[in-house]
């Protein structure tokens, strides 16, 4: 079963582009409405553009005539689920609250844990992951903070 | 529990790697850092380093002083977070630009103004030139000035965007020519400087600095400002010398400023000691060879002349 | 030496990071230049451009994450060339041709110098709007199956472009959230639509469910990888012309040199098919343009005191910082500084084929790192690249919202080179046609000013025949398509 020739069905090939036709009514909407058009020139033909090319994607999509895109199954998006939950917990509260290098540790560590097939039950796999954390971010320290200098946030911690 | 483990262990290696003086003593008892509001590299950027080299020096504050970046907007971005975010405990210092800052606050809805910012002291004072390619026909301001009365409006003028220093140059060399000129504003004065080299535009309002370093390939006509430059351009006449009403409101001075409501102590060891690190025979030497005017103000001096500044850029911007 | 060589590891590592760029390794390498000599800072930041624009290339073909937007054009074939195994051979092809552009990049530094750079400045508003404009004429074929989805994607980055302040009147556009009051930077972007949807990508497998697709990696003869190009003449020419003109235009971003060679390559080349799907021609063409743009990037800065590219302007900033100035008298006053510094550029290139070739066999080999692993790093890398730009946590927050959504786009047959192409392009239209408008109606108005003077309609003639070419191709693609039924 190759990917490429699985084609996402006509329903969901509907959605991206009613998202960018969303987005390109929206832009029409705020710029076409200012007083002062003169910045807004561009904007405006963006959103035409944007309009026009989405109306001509939705009404392909109908047709079945889009052909490209594997779309997201649902055991797919079960699967990529929790990587997401943590990148945006790392990003989002981790990294801003705790500090970039103590939320960096904590969110790599969970995400590779996550994902990592050994068992978690065995105390070699968390020595593992636990040694390979505290290498990867000592190099990430010593490149930006001791070489590069770069002042990143702190939270509670580093 | 392992994740705890590892936490910990990281914690430690970062604190121990990191060294840091915990201990509270006399302000400042660890690196103190600036904000610039603009890129590495610019003109406020590397002037900045310039000046604050000798600060870890014991006569200076006796630690060092780390420069952070926040550029964007032409400088919005950056004060607008150090005027709403930063800690007021005197380690988190910011550098300004006059009149960018104050135009600004008065043209936009920013979280900044003179109100709820401190100065501290004034390094530099870079004022605008007005400049033609070396291939002009304009040789004197009094040639601008004929052209402009014969074909209002058709003197383009290069310079660095809207409601910067020299946008305010071009705005009361205009009214001061009684003439209409047509205005270009640029990303940069480094792009508003190449329209004029490469003959997009018929003029420039550019700083001195870089005027100074193009003087091969430019004719300066004037500078801004109410004195002489004698340290680069000794020979340049002031717009005030030739008959045109324009001082120095367009100047762009550059120093130190931390937010209002910073223990009162602190600004006095900091108005004290960072003029006088300015003063600093390397400094000197290094932002003479850059190239950049050095002009050192007191924190009272300072106050003045941002109050001074923001009363006539409010006249000036009313009526845009 | 150590200097140059400590410049050009470090330069290929910090290139290979994403955020990273060239610009940004300069900027925050200028603080390190300031306790030495003015020599040995100058080598030390001209060793390290040099090794950065080629790093940038390793991310980009063993992971498909441009270590800067320049090496956009080199993640289309050489990603696909290490999906084959072919990772070293990549690298390998990558570095020689990145050497071969970047050497004749500082021949025309040295010698042609005071001849470009008048030229140079020559290009005002005007031409820059059609440079512009004809950077927009590749977007729907670029890395796209669809081209109605390649345009829409490069309309999304056109829009992207022109979040937060107007640059030229200063006016806040679409700022709906205060993460995007500074706009959107092009790293965060880039890192973001890159990067993320990678790292998702690792993730699908889900924890046990799957097997890592173990990917080999085929060790490949220097001497074989030289040979091969040398024979790709055509796409070295190309790249290394396209990256000298595109180079020496100030403003015109040397992030599209790549872009546009690897276009031109494309339409000159017999195998124009096979591009997308691991061609090395792409690779020595996107590569070769983007260093031979690092030499003539540097003229209006030499001669001039102009910098033309982001990057001359921060080295502007490391000269100055020095004492030195750039301009005609350089050469006269500070004839040692500037000549190690040009020999710095000179050295660095041959360092960067030594070492990368070096790394080439080692690197291949990140492919074979678990996925679990490779995701995590490269979040945790892309965090602090995004964060070091500009030292915002905006951008990381807008990098991150870009990616996912790149991520759902993806899945869908959109790709992000173009929508980065629209980020690139936006600003350049759009400022160069605001500033030409205002020059046009103190001159004789805008049909003279856009529409007459030679360079102008040399402009628009490659642009009228890039839109022909696309419109040609498209159909004869279309008639050779067997028919499904359903119009394509």
């Amino acid at each position: 079963m190759s990917q490429q020739d699985q084609v996402a069905g006509r329903f969901q090939q509907c959605l991206p582009v009613l998202a960018t036709l969303a987005l390109g009514l929206w832009i029409a909407y705020e710029s076409f409405t200012v007083e002062d058009p003169q910045p807004y020139l561009f904007p405006q033909l963006i959103s035409v553009a944007m309009i026009g090319l989405s109306a001509a994607a939705l009404f392909r999509a109908i047709r079945g005539a889009n052909r490209t895109g594997v779309g997201i199954p649902l055991d797919l998006l079960l699967r990529i689920a929790p990587g997401i939950a943590v990148i945006l917990a790392y990003v989002l509260v981790l990294a801003p609250q705790l500090g970039f290098y103590t939320g960096s540790a904590i969110g790599f560590i969970t995400l590779y844990s996550l994902y990592d097939p050994n068992p978690h039950l065995s105390v070699r796999t968390w020595f593992t992951r636990i040694a390979i954390t505290a290498g990867f971010m000592l190099v990430i320290y010593l490149v930006f903070a001791l070489a590069l200098q770069v002042q990143t946030p702190r939270g509670l911690f580093l | 529990m392992s994740k705890y483990v590892t936490r910990f262990g990281m914690l430690a290696v970062l604190a121990a790697a990191m060294a840091l003086p915990a201990s509270a003593g006399e302000y400042p008892d660890r690196p103190v850092s600036l904000m610039v509001a603009y890129s590495p590299g610019g003109a406020t950027d590397f002037q900045a380093r310039i000046v604050t080299m000798v600060a870890a020096n014991d006569e200076y504050l006796g630690q060092p002083i780390v420069i952070i970046n926040k550029p964007g907007a032409g400088g919005k971005v950056g004060w607008n977070k150090f005027a709403s975010g930063s800690k007021k405990d005197g380690y988190e210092l910011a550098a300004y630009n006059v009149p960018h800052f104050i135009a600004q606050s008065i043209k936009f809805k920013t979280k900044y103004n003179v109100e709820n910012l401190e100065p501290i002291a004034n390094w530099g004072a870079d004022p605008a030139v007005f400049v033609v390619n070396r291939d002009s026909p304009f040789n004197t301001m009094k040639d601008v000035q004929d052209y402009a009365k014969a074909n209002p409006g058709k003197i383009t003028v290069s310079g660095a965007g809207l409601f910067v220093g020299h946008h305010i140059a071009y705005l009361q060399i205009e009214k001061a020519l009684g003439e209409k000129l047509k205005y270009v504003p640029h990303k940069g004065g480094a792009p508003a400087m190449k329209s004029v080299l490469g003959g997009q535009v018929m003029a420039g309002v550019n700083n001195l600095s870089d005027a100074y370093r193009s003087r091969d390939s430019l004719k300066i006509l004037g500078i801004a400002d109410v004195q002489r430059n004698e340290e680069f351009l000794p020979d340049v006449p002031t717009l005030a010398e030739l008959g045109f009403d324009v001082d120095d409101s367009s100047v762009n001075f550059r120093g130190v400023m931390v937010r209002k409501g910073t223990p009162q102590e602190v600004i006095d060891t900091l108005a004290a000691k960072v003029p006088e690190m300015f003063k600093n025979k390397r400094v000197a030497k290094q932002m003479k060879a850059g190239g950049s005017p050095l002009r050192v103000m007191t924190r009272d001096e300072v106050k003045a002349m941002w109050a001074k500044r923001e009363e006539f850029l409010k006249k000036l911007l009313a009526g845009l | 030496m150590a200097i140059l060589c400590g410049g050009t590891i470090g330069g290929l590592l910090l290139g290979a990071t994403p955020g990273l760029s060239p610009t940004m390794a300069v900027a925050l390498l200028i603080p390190f230049t300031f306790h030495m000599t003015p020599t040995h800072g100058l080598m030390l930041l001209g060793a390290a451009y040099t090794a950065t624009v080629a790093g940038g290339a390793i991310s980009a073909i063993l992971l498909k994450i441009p270590g800067a937007p320049a090496n956009i054009a080199t993640a289309l074939d050489g990603n696909a060339m290490a999906k084959k195994g072919e990772g070293a051979r990549a690298l390998q092809i990558c570095f020689i041709s990145s050497f071969i552009g970047g050497v004749l990049g500082i021949l025309v530094l040295i010698f042609l110098t005071p001849v470009l750079a008048k030229w140079a400045l020559g290009f005002g508003p005007s031409h820059m709007f059609w440079i512009a404009i004809l950077g927009v004429t590749i977007i729907g074929s670029l890395d796209s199956k669809s081209v109605i989805k390649g345009l829409l994607a490069g309309a999304v980055g056109l829009w992207i472009a022109m979040i937060g302040y107007d640059s030229i009147q200063g006016v806040e556009r679409f700022i709906f959230s205060e993460h995007l009051e500074g706009g959107v930077h092009i790293i965060a972007a880039l890192i973001g639509l890159f990067a993320i949807p990678q790292i998702i990508e690792m993730l699908e497998g889900g924890r046990i469910n799957r097997q890592y697709q173990i990917i080999k990696v085929q060790p490949h003869s220097i001497v074989a990888a030289f040979r091969e190009t040398i024979s790709k003449t055509r796409a070295a020419v190309i790249g290394s012309v396209v990256g000298v003109v595109v180079g020496l235009i100030p403003g015109a971003g040397g992030q599209i040199a790549g872009l546009v060679s690897y276009d031109q390559a494309r339409r000159f080349s017999p195998n124009r098919d096979k591009f997308g799907t691991g061609e090395s021609e792409g690779v020595v063409a996107a590569e070769s343009a983007n260093n031979a743009m690092v030499g003539p990037s540097l003229v209006p800065l030499l001669t001039l005191s102009v910098p033309g590219s982001p990057t001359a302007a921060v080295l502007l900033g490391g000269l100055l910082i020095h004492g030195i100035f750039p301009g005609p008298n350089l050469f006269v006053e500070h004839a040692d500084v500037a000549w190690a510094f040009i020999n710095s550029l000179l050295v660095g290139q041959v360092l960067m084929l030594v070492f990368g070739l070096y790394i080439a066999g080692l690197a291949a080999h990140v492919v074979r790192i678990p996925p679990p692993i490779l995701a995590s790093g490269i979040l945790v890398l892309s965090v602090f690249g995004a964060y070091s730009v500009q030292s915002s946590y905006s951008d990381v927050v807008v990098m991150l919202a870009l990616g996912l959504g790149m991520y759902f786009l993806s899945k869908y047959g959109f790709s992000p080179a173009p929508l980065v192409l629209g980020v690139i392009l936006g600003p350049i239209a759009e400022s160069n046609y605001v500033q030409g408008q205002i020059i046009a109606e103190a001159g004789d108005g805008m049909f003279a000013y856009f529409f007459t003077g030679a360079l102008n309609l040399f402009l628009i003639g490659l642009v009228v025949a890039s839109i022909v070419y696309s419109v040609v191709s498209e159909i004869r693609i279309r008639r050779l398509e067997p028919r499904t039924g359903v119009a394509s």
